[in-house]
């Protein structure tokens, strides 16, 4: 683990008490959370973090598509890290029909994110893919908030 | 052509070219998209489609909670039982923290602990449940709804880790159980067709029902798993709207009833 990465798995634990053992066994997760905690402390309003979180490995250009059912009127964000600082991956959100409602998405080195308004009810498709990948597969956790 | 021109014209190519590579689909061809792409379900907190109701103004939410009859919960149940009640009882906490309910996110706090202790993973879920009890008293709501999900989440890492992945969904279908009934209760309080629309849920209950029946059948059985079984395959064309959008006051009827067996079968085993 890298020294950067210790110094926030453990300011994450502070934050945000009983994450530490997560924070430490997954650097994927370590850097989304990092993402997301401007998110979880704005003082309007601000997102319900999810203490559930999924992981996995792909393949170069490789991708994932995570079901989530999402509820009317809420609003999402979702993060996704990968483990090795190098790598590079994606998420994007696409409604029941399979149209991509991203309100915003973003990529930030080796971290990702989309936030969307859920217009309907339903289950929604989270696709997570792998942009850049240094070593076989690279490995990536995701976490999201709703409000 | 100059050679600043060429390096123009090359760059500005690039440009257009990487972000054809890079930008997202407009569209999933959701028919063809192959199965093994596809990872999970995730199954929702009960917290999530209550916010949804919150905001179309629902919010008599005492109306939906358990009660007193916290008190006499069973403990001489089955294991799969035990999981799908503690399942049950961390969603009527959500429900408590709507209502900011102190008396019941105490007796919810409690009842957890008690139900955790008996599925053998107490240690997990004590410090939040400590947490849950504190805020309770203190009306921190925002603490109280961040340790019921922390210790829903302990609970299902302990079974994991002692290999009962299907006491771990048994929790979630508890939890889905009760939030269904709460959401259904409150819509039929003054129904309205467009709000109807949150309990659209056909996927999730059919990765549900999915997962019920792969489990083992000798953990299913006994009259509380009937009801579940005869609710979830009630339940599968109920929650879907219409060509309208909307799922008929009728259906919710059903729903409601369904959800509120297999509750009562749980508070009386």
């Amino acid at each position: 683990m890298k020294p950067f990465l210790v110094v926030s798995a453990l300011t994450v634990a502070l934050l945000w008490p009983g994450s530490l053992a997560q924070a430490m066994v997954h650097d994927g997760r370590s850097y989304a959370i990092e993402e997301a905690i401007p998110k979880l402390e704005q003082r309007r309003n601000p997102y319900i973090l999810r203490e559930q979180w999924w992981f996995g490995d792909l393949e170069k250009r490789g991708r994932k598509v995570i079901r989530h059912q999402l509820y009317r009127g809420n609003d999402y964000w979702f993060w996704v890290g990968a483990s090795e600082p190098s790598d590079r991956l994606s998420v994007h959100i696409y409604d029941p029909q399979g149209r991509l409602v991203d309100a915003e998405s973003y990529r930030k080195e080796q971290v990702a994110a989309a936030r969307v308004e859920a217009e309907v009810t339903g289950s929604y498709y989270v696709v997570i893919q792998a942009l850049h990948v240094s070593q076989s597969t690279l490995g990536w956790a995701m976490l999201y908030g709703y409000r | 052509m100059s050679r600043a021109l060429w390096h123009f014209a090359l760059s500005l190519f690039l440009a257009f070219s990487l972000s054809a590579e890079e930008g997202p689909p407009l569209q999933l061809n959701l028919d063809e998209l192959p199965a093994d792409l596809v990872e999970e379900v995730v199954v929702p907190l009960p917290d999530e489609v209550f916010r949804s109701l919150d905001k179309l103004g629902k919010q008599n939410w005492h109306s939906q909670l358990i009660g007193k009859r916290l008190e006499d919960l069973s403990l001489v149940q089955s294991r799969g039982e035990t999981a799908l009640l503690l399942g049950m009882v961390v969603a009527n906490g959500f429900v408590a923290v709507q209502a900011k309910d102190s008396e019941e996110v105490h007796l919810t706090g409690q009842q957890v602990l008690r139900l955790a202790e008996v599925l053998g993973v107490k240690e997990s879920v004590l410090p939040h449940c400590q947490i849950i009890l504190e805020s309770a008293r203190n009306e921190g709501w925002d603490e109280v709804r961040r340790e019921l999900d922390r210790a829903q989440k302990s609970v299902r890492d302990s079974m994991k880790e002692l290999r009962d992945e299907n006491l771990a969904q048994l929790v979630s279908l508890g939890g889905w159980i009760k939030g269904t009934q709460a959401v259904a209760g409150l819509l039929l309080q003054e129904y309205q067709a467009d709000d109807s629309e949150i309990l659209n849920q056909p996927e999730l209950c059919e990765y549900l029902s999915d997962t019920f029946y792969a489990m083992p059948p000798d953990l299913r059985q006994g009259e509380v798993f009937g009801k579940v079984e005869q609710g979830l395959e009630v339940l599968q064309p109920l929650l879907r709207t219409n060509a309208d959008g909307v799922i008929e006051e009728a259906s919710l009827e059903i729903i409601q009833s369904e959800t509120t067996n297999v509750v009562e079968s749980l508070l009386k085993s």
